[in-house]
This record gives structure tokens, sequence and C-alpha cells, in this order.
């Protein structure tokens, strides 16, 4: 429009129509008079409804964004944001009336005005960038004498998230340095109440809300949108530029209007899951209300001396608990589930090597989500202390051959506790090597930086003295001493030793809950990884966040996805069109979402290729003599015929992922028969512990285990003599350098493939193979080649079921093949039709191949 | 063992027929042939596998999850060491693909080669134990859209016939 503005209205004057709809002009020269004078005319024209004028901009519309006739009469009369009925007469109150307000609160005030930018609650500034919308004002005060009080406004997440009490800021304190500013709060108290209007000077009621979703609150919490918040300056002295402090969020998701829904293919395997697939478009007069508020913020309050955690709750002017929060219509949609039942999965036998990981991730989650904890001992901090716990645990247990309760028992002992986490810790944060510096060191450097006078220095002496003694050069870093901080705690020492007790039995009951949510939260990452991928390609998708609802009492579940801001680039119309013109490709790309990603296949590879070259006298030749060459162009025929190799023996591919892998674990320099031996030693000893204590076992404790163990560290010692100049394996120990010669296993990557970025979230635990076992593999019969009467039984199951996997060992690859031939070669008779099988999917593991294969007109 | 033999008839069966093609390709991914023959007069870069959904990630983690086309399958082929041999009509419409088949020689060298004949009419694809002949051409009109006959043959003596025709036929040709 504006460019349509700038072609009727130039003539042999000209002037910059981006500058003169976007600000009052003081005193504009004759010829931008001129010009805005022939602008108001045309504005005038359109906001009185001339048919010419309309009908011009109309084509005008058509020819210069290349849309047909139906899309340009929707951007003109249409919602959301039509151009006459919304951004014209929005333009022509501002240009007419100056941006002047009715009821101006200050003398100056103006209406929505930034310089250069027309409309800026209409047109975002660049492409990709959000609506600028002038959601919060932020007060500041004068910086130094000579200023003067300033005024900035933040789109309202940016300011929630900023300017939460006790929370630092530099961002509006470009006047000087030295200088911040914050929301003050007292460190004194730890737990205090805020009431909102002390916190926001403008603020207004928004309703009435109950965090229903995610994290699951019951109570009923008024909820104020804040409009103006003062920020106070802070000294050094007060809190230092590092204290942070976040919201706990809370969610509630209420559909408006009608739905459009779109129905599930019938012959869909998610029919059994899904039970309905509704969009609310703001196209379709429809939308969805997105409330995000937080009852209650968490601040970290550094002082030059110490860290004060204070929790700060909300309340009403009347006592009442309250949330500052915010309410958004925007356009989403939700998939209802109906997930197999409690008492199903209950029943449900994961494969032992799930079942272990899935143990792993239910302890972590448990102990990250305890709420007996204290609730300053933040999520890394957990993370850490269950670590360090398990690493004490299991290297014991594997070392004396003890079970893992007697262990506990002993080590976990009230006089022994504290000690044993300490001679982890040291160990652990010792093996850091100096040059790579963790988050924490980094941090503690800063602040004594920051101090100037040594007092940073005072605190880590006292810090290492009260460490027992530390392995590091430098003494404990920042996390050594917060985490022997807490370890003084009763609670903290209590819980670590409930959590071993939940080791070693854990509370089914529980268990099964905690399944149950992840295969939830999995399903929506995957979910949403879907709509990322079965969008269409122009439109960007960054700004989806997907949010879960889960009634463990009646089963039902939803989960939505919505757009986070308003305006949102119609990324959810474009899917909305795309599913409803198509639904499986919605499906086939939440199972690509699902499948294993080439990282996950790269542990399994390596260890294929190690267990080969160990075997195969000619693949070890290949290997020997890649790692040999120097030459270019030898290595490219080398590597073409080992990769021959490793495909006929082995049934490995090599992907990009895994040939990376290879080249950087097993044919980089200083590696030979030795390493591969030592890695395949180390690999079985990590095999027969995850089986022996049913627990899948993370990279870091397995290499603590193994720095306990005397004849893996003695091997790893030699190996090490062997590659390494005598003076630098005095500076390797046996923890860092398992570290970096092992590789993650495939579930430890796979936990990590479905995360998406939410703010108003925690991190949640998935597993896409606990999901891909328990719904996606549940009807199919699995059939093995070598059975002798394999050809029956598939014909068998194609009768009953319309699909069958057929299932060989790698080193049987030759007579899968014929078999698949053969398959597809002969009729499969269903009463008097015959049908011929397709094969659908192909998966590899464990050494085997299965082969997945259809009927299609029987599924 | 028996030796089966399977008919197939265009355009009411296309969606056999691009079953058909994708379960023979899988399988030769899972344990290729030493040498496969490709003869089609009119050949295009078809859709051969349907990977939207991962399906067959086991078999080349680096696919994207779309349809794959022949000359992808080739490569994952190639890479595995099978020698692919193909016979070609002159004619414009195939120039795509002999494209392809050029940069695929260039990395793989004599391991793919093709011969381009003028007057070349027949339409077949042998593997090591399938033999697949008939009057399609392997291009999307071929598959889904004329009235085509196709021929699914596995009798091993058929296969062998067929395989000893085409090496002492057209192998010296091949460039």
């Amino acid at each position: 429009m504006f460019d349509w503005l700038a072609a009727r209205t130039a003539g042999y004057e000209k002037a910059w129509q981006w500058d003169l709809l976007s600000r009052p002009l003081e005193n504009p020269s004759q010829e931008v008079r001129t010009v805005l004078n022939l602008t108001k005319g045309k504005l005038t024209e359109l906001i009185k409804g001339d048919a010419a004028t309309i009908e011009d901009l109309r084509g005008y519309l058509v020819s210069a964004l290349g849309v047909d006739e139906v899309t340009a009469q929707s951007l003109l009369w249409e919602a959301p944001r039509s151009l006459l009925l919304e951004a014209v007469p929005t333009l022509v109150r501002r240009l007419f009336r100056q941006w002047q307000l009715a009821f101006p609160g200050a003398p100056d005030a103006r209406d929505l005005q930034i310089n250069h930018h027309p409309l800026p609650d209409f047109v975002p500034r660049s492409l990709f960038s959000d609506l600028s919308l002038p959601e919060v004002r932020v007060i500041l005060p004068p910086a130094t004498i000579n200023h003067e009080e300033r005024v900035e406004t933040l789109p309202i997440l940016q300011a929630l998230n900023h300017l939460v009490p006790g929370r630092v800021t530099r961002r509006f304190a470009y006047e000087r340095g030295a200088l911040s500013h914050w929301v003050p709060v007292d460190p004194a108290f730890p737990e205090q109440e805020r009431r909102v209007s002390e916190y926001a000077e403008e603020h207004e009621f928004g309703g009435t809300f109950t965090g229903r979703f995610n994290e699951v609150d019951d109570r009923p919490l008024l909820v104020f949108r804040p409009w103006t918040v003062r920020l106070s300056k802070v000294t050094r002295n007060e809190a230092l530029p590092s204290s942070n402090a976040r919201l706990a969020w809370l969610t509630d998701i209420v559909p408006n209007g009608e739905p459009l829904s779109v129905p599930i293919p019938p012959r869909s395997d998610w029919r059994d899951y899904i039970r309905a697939v509704d969009f609310h478009l703001h196209r379709f007069r429809s939308s969805v209300s997105v409330r995000r508020f937080a009852p209650t913020a968490h601040a970290n309050v550094r002082t030059l001396q110490d860290d004060f955690p204070v929790t700060l709750n909300f309340k009403s002017d009347d006592d009442r608990p309250a949330a500052i929060g915010f309410e958004l219509e925007v356009d989403g949609f939700r998939l209802d589930l109906s997930l197999p039942s409690t008492e199903l999965l209950a029943t449900s036998v994961l494969p032992p090597p799930l079942m272990g990981a899935s143990r792993l991730s239910y302890l972590r989650d448990t102990f990250r989500a305890d709420p007996d904890l204290p609730g300053d001992l933040n999520s890394f901090q957990r993370d850490w202390l269950f670590h360090i716990l398990l690493s004490a645990l299991l290297a014991d247990a594997a070392t004396t051959g003890r079970a893992i309760d007697a262990v506990a028992a002993d080590l976990l002992d009230e006089d022994r506790l504290v000690h044993v986490f300490h001679s982890v810790m040291d160990e652990l944060f010792g093996a850091i090597p100096p040059g790579l510096p963790d988050g924490d060191e980094v941090d503690g450097e800063d602040d004594t930086w920051d101090d100037g006078d040594g007092t940073g220095e005072s605190a880590t002496v006292q810090g290492s003295a009260a460490g027992g003694g530390a392995a590091s050069h430098q003494g404990p870093g920042r996390l050594q001493q917060a985490l022997s901080i807490q370890l003084t705690r009763p609670i903290v020492r209590e819980q670590l030793r409930a959590l071993a007790g939940q080791l070693c039995n854990s509370d089914p009951e529980r268990f099964t809950a905690w399944l149950r949510r992840l295969i939830l939260d999995t399903l929506g990452e995957a979910m949403l990884q879907a709509c990322i991928a079965a969008a269409p390609r122009q439109a960007t998708v960054d700004t989806l966040l997907v949010d879960i609802h889960g009634d463990p009492d009646s089963g039902a579940a939803s989960i939505w996805i919505t757009e986070a801001t308003l305006g949102g680039a119609g990324v959810l119309e474009s899917f909305a069109e795309r599913f409803a013109s198509e639904p499986r490709i919605f499906f086939t790309a939440l199972e690509a979402a699902l499948a294993a990603t080439d990282l996950e296949l790269v542990d399994e590879g390596l260890r294929g290729i190690l267990a080969l070259a160990l075997k195969d006298t000619e693949a070890a030749e290949h290997m020997a003599r890649l790692r040999a060459t120097n030459s270019h162009g030898e290595r490219a025929t080398l590597w073409q015929s080992l990769s021959h190799i490793l495909m006929q023996r082995g049934g490995i591919d090599l992907s990009h992922a895994l040939s990376v892998s290879l080249n950087n674990r097993l044919l980089r320099s200083g590696s030979g028969p030795q390493l591969d031996q030592l890695l395949l030693d180390l690999q079985a000893y990590w095999d027969s512990l995850e089986q022996r204590f049913g627990l899948a076992i993370g990279l870091r404790e397995f290499a603590y285990i193994c720095s306990k163990d005397m004849n893996l560290s003695a091997s790893v010692r030699t190996f090490l003599s062997a590659t390494l100049p005598a003076a630098a394996i005095g500076h390797v120990t046996v923890l860092a350098a398992v570290t970096s010669l092992l590789w993650p296993r495939a579930t430890e990557v796979r936990q990590r493939a479905l995360q998406s970025y939410h703010p108003y979230r925690q991190k949640c635990s998935t597993d896409p193979a606990v999901v891909r076992h328990l719904l996606l593999s549940r009807s199919m019969v699995t059939i093995e080649l070598t059975d002798p009467d394999w050809h029956a039984k598939v014909n068998a199951a194609f009768v009953t079921q319309g699909a069958c996997r057929l299932a060989a060992n790698a080193s049987e690859a030759a007579a899968l093949r014929q078999a698949t031939v053969l398959l597809v070669a002969v009729p499969v008779d269903v009463g008097v039709l015959q049908f011929f099988p397709v094969v659908e999917r192909v998966e590899r593991g464990d050494g085997r191949i299965t082969v997945s294969l259809t009927l299609r007109e029987q599924v | 063992m028996p030796t089966p033999s399977r008919d197939l008839h265009g355009p009411t069966q296309s969606r056999a027929v691009r079953d058909l093609f994708q379960s023979l390709f899988v399988a030769e991914l899972i344990n290729p042939s030493p040498k496969l023959w490709l003869f089609f007069a009119w050949i295009s870069d078809v859709e051969i596998l349907d990977n939207s959904a991962r399906q067959f990630a086991a078999l080349e983690p680096d696919w994207p999850a779309a349809p794959i086309r022949l000359s992808q399958v080739l490569q994952a082929l190639l890479s595995r060491g099978v020698q692919v041999r193909l016979i070609i009509r002159e004619h414009g419409h195939n120039d795509y693909l002999i494209s392809r088949l050029r940069s695929l020689k260039a990395r793989y060298g004599d391991l793919v080669k093709w011969t381009i004949e003028k007057s070349f009419h027949a339409k077949g694809l042998l593997g090591a134990d399938y033999f697949l002949s008939g009057s399609m051409n392997l291009t999307l009109t071929g598959i889904s859209v004329n009235g085509e006959h196709l021929v699914l043959r596995t009798d091993p003596a058929a296969v062998a016939e067929q395989a000893i025709e085409l090496e002492s036929r057209w192998e010296g040709l091949l460039r």
C-alpha cells in the first residue's frame, strides 16, 4: 500500500513515503507538503469508499504481489489486519491528527510512532521480524544528573523475561559503564511476596486462569498483564550484573469458535492413537487464547560476597495469589490423543536396553523434579549431583562386585556420603583439561575480575579448604563449592539416599505414569518436527510452540501447537491447507521425526566396524593401510574398497556421519589394532555393566567406572604410553582418556534428538525409541527367516493382518534379499483374490535386519 | 524353491508397478547383485523409493525424508560396489539422466557404464535373481499413464540366459 501511495502521488514533486507516513513533520518543504496533501487525498478517497480508488489499489496489489483476485480481496477486507478496515483507518487517524492521543497521559505522549517505520503495529520492520507492538513500557531513572527519565518499550515476552525481580540488566544502560538496572528485591529474605501493583505501575486484570498445561498447577490465579514497569539503578554492592532471575511459567490454552476438523486417514497406523485434529484459524473466524502466566519468580542475587537465592510470589492488592502474564489470540491446532492406558503400559515389556535407558531417564527426571529438595538447588546442580551419585555407586558396585543396594547403604552412610561425593568431584573436575574452561569456571573468573580487590581470591581459598583438599591446581571452582554447600544440607543427603533406593526398586506405578508422560512429550516434540517438515518450504517455522495437556486419570491427552506471537506469518494457516489436502504427509513426517537419526546409527556402526576389524583379516588389512597412507589418491581408493567390505561383510552402510566418526575415532593418527582391541574391551565391559545393573550408563559415568577399575585403567595407561609422548602422559587421567576415546551411545544421542526451544516450559525427557516400540510396532508380527516355515507364516500374517516383518541376522542378508524377491513375485491368496506385498520399511539394529512388508489392499 | 513369475498391467496397476520397483531396489540395497542391468529405451530420473517417513534410513541414513530418485538409488548401489550397466536409446528425453550418470561416473569410474543406441527399443531390469521385462519405459508416463505390460521372472534359467545374452551382446559396447 505504501508503494501504491508512492506511485499514485509521485509527480514533479517527490517525497519518501516511509518517512512522511511515519511521523509528524515539523517543517516540511514545499515539495514534501505537496506529496503529503496528495497522499491525504488518496487516503480520504479510500476511507470514503470511492470505488475507482479501491479498484485501483486492488489492481495494484494483484500485479505487485502476483496474487489472484480472491487473495487481493481478502487482503483488502478480511481479518486479521485488513487493509481497508484496519490499516488505512489507523494510518488516517495518525496522519490527520499528527499522532496525537485522544486522552494523552503525559503532555507530549503520542500514538505508536517509530521514525521511518509507518504502521509499526501492522508491518514488521524486516521480512522475518515480528510486528513491533508497544507491549510494555519500561521507565528508566536518569542515568546521571545530566540525563532525564527515559521510557522504552519492549514486546511482552521479552519484557517479562527481562524485568523479573532480581534480574540485573544492562540492556538499557548505554549512557555509561557500570550502570545497571533491576526491579529490586531484598536478598535478606529467601521467601518473599510482591504485590503486582508494586511490580507494575500500570497493569490490567486479564482473568482468573489455571495452569492446566505442561507443569500443572491447579490453583486458580488472578492474572495481571503489566503495562508499565519502573526500573531502579543498582550498584555493584547491592547486586552484581550476573544476578539472574527467571519466572516459573504456567500455561492454559482455550479454543474460541468452531474448529476446522480434519479427518484422520482410515488406513493410517495413527488412527488408533490420534482421535481428532482440530485447527483453529483466524481465517475461519476461530482462534485459540493462549495464556502464559507466572505466579513465582526465582532469583539468584549475586553480591561480591555470596549468592542469595530468592523466591518471590506475586499477589494481588487484596492479598490473593496472583500472577503476571498475558493472553494472546493466535492460530493453533490441537491433536487429541488416546494413548495406551496406564494398565496396558504397566504390562507392556520393554526390551532390556530400552528399559535400562528409560529407568535412567526416569530416575534423573525424578531427581530433577523432586519437590522435597530445596528450591534453590537448580537443575544444573541436580544433574551434577545425580551424575556424581551414579558414578560413585556404579563404580563401587562394578569393582567390588557388590549389589547396588549394599553399596548404597555403605557409601551413602551419613558419615561417609559427603566424603564420597567430594572424592568423586575432585576426580571429575580435576579431569577437565586446564585449557577447556567450563561455564562455571568462566563465571568465577569474571567475578574475580569484577572484584578487583581480591575478595574473589579469598572466596576460592576458603572454598578449597571446605572442599577438603582439591585435586585441581586452581582449587575447586564455583560449581564444586556450590555443590559442597548443598551437600551440607540434611534434606539433600536424605533425598540422595532415597534416590539410591529407587535405583534398586523403583515404584512401578510412578514409573508407568512417567513413561506415559515421556510418550506424550516425545509425541509432542515429534509433531512439532513433523509440522516443520511438512509445512511448505517458504514458511518460517521457528515461531511454533508445543504444549501438552495430559490427564492421567481419564487417559485423555492433547497436544497443542500454537504460534508464539501475534501475526505469526500464517505458518499454521499454510500448514492447515497442506494437511487438509494430504493428511498422510503429516503422519509420514511424524514417523520420520521418530525414526532413528543418522547420528543415532553411528554408535552401532562404529561398534560393528570394530568387531569386523578384529575378526575379518581383509577389513583389518584395509584399515591398517588406510591408517598408514599419506597419499590422497591411495586413500580414496582404499576408502572405497573398505566401504565395500564393510557393506558386504558387516552390513554396515557408511553414512556421512559414520564416515566422519570412523575417520575421527578409529582411523586417526595413533590408532591401530591396539586401539581397536582396547575399544572393543571397553565396549564389552560397558555392555556387561548395563546388563548387570539393568540400567543405561552414560559415557561420563562409564569413564569414571573405568578409572576405578584396575585392569581397564592399566590397559588404558598402556595404550596411552604407547601412543603419547612421555611428557604428555602425566597430564592425562584415565577418566579424560576414556571420555575422549569412546563416544556416546545411541541412547544418549537419541534422547537429545527431539528437543525444541520453549520459553514457557521446563526441558522434558524424550525418547523416540520408546514410542517406536510401544506405539508403532505393536501390531506387526515378526517372523524369523531361519524358521523353516517362514513363508507359510508370512502368508498367514498377510491374510490376518495385512502386514508382517521378516527378520534376519546381518550375515544372512543374501537370504533376506532372495526371500524379498520371492515374496514380491508370489501372490498371496486372500479369499478368492490374489495380492502382492510391498516392502515398506527396513530397520537395522543389534546386528539384525528387519524388513516390513504390507499388502496394501489388506491394511 | 519355486520360481514364480508375475504379470503387471498399466495404467490400472501403476501403484503396483511402483511398489514392485521399490521392493526390488530395496532387495538390491540389502544385498546387492554383483551386476545390475537397466535397459530402457526411454528413461527418466523417476522416483523409486518413498522415503518420506525415513523408512529406509537404515539403508542410507543420509537420504532426506522425501521420495528417492533413480540416480540416488544408483549412487547408493555404486557405493556398495555394484556394477551398473545401462542401455539407452538416443533421444533428447534421456539426456537428463545421462547427465546424472556422467556425474556418477566421475565419482565411481568404470563401475557404471552405459551405451546410447539409435534404434534401441527393449525394456528391462536384470538383477542376480530376477528379470523384469515388458513394454514399459522407466519414465513417469511409462509407469503411470500408458497401458503397458510387464513380466517379472525369477526362474534362474531365464535370468541366466538373459545375463549371458546381455553380456555377450552389449558388454563390449559399453563405455
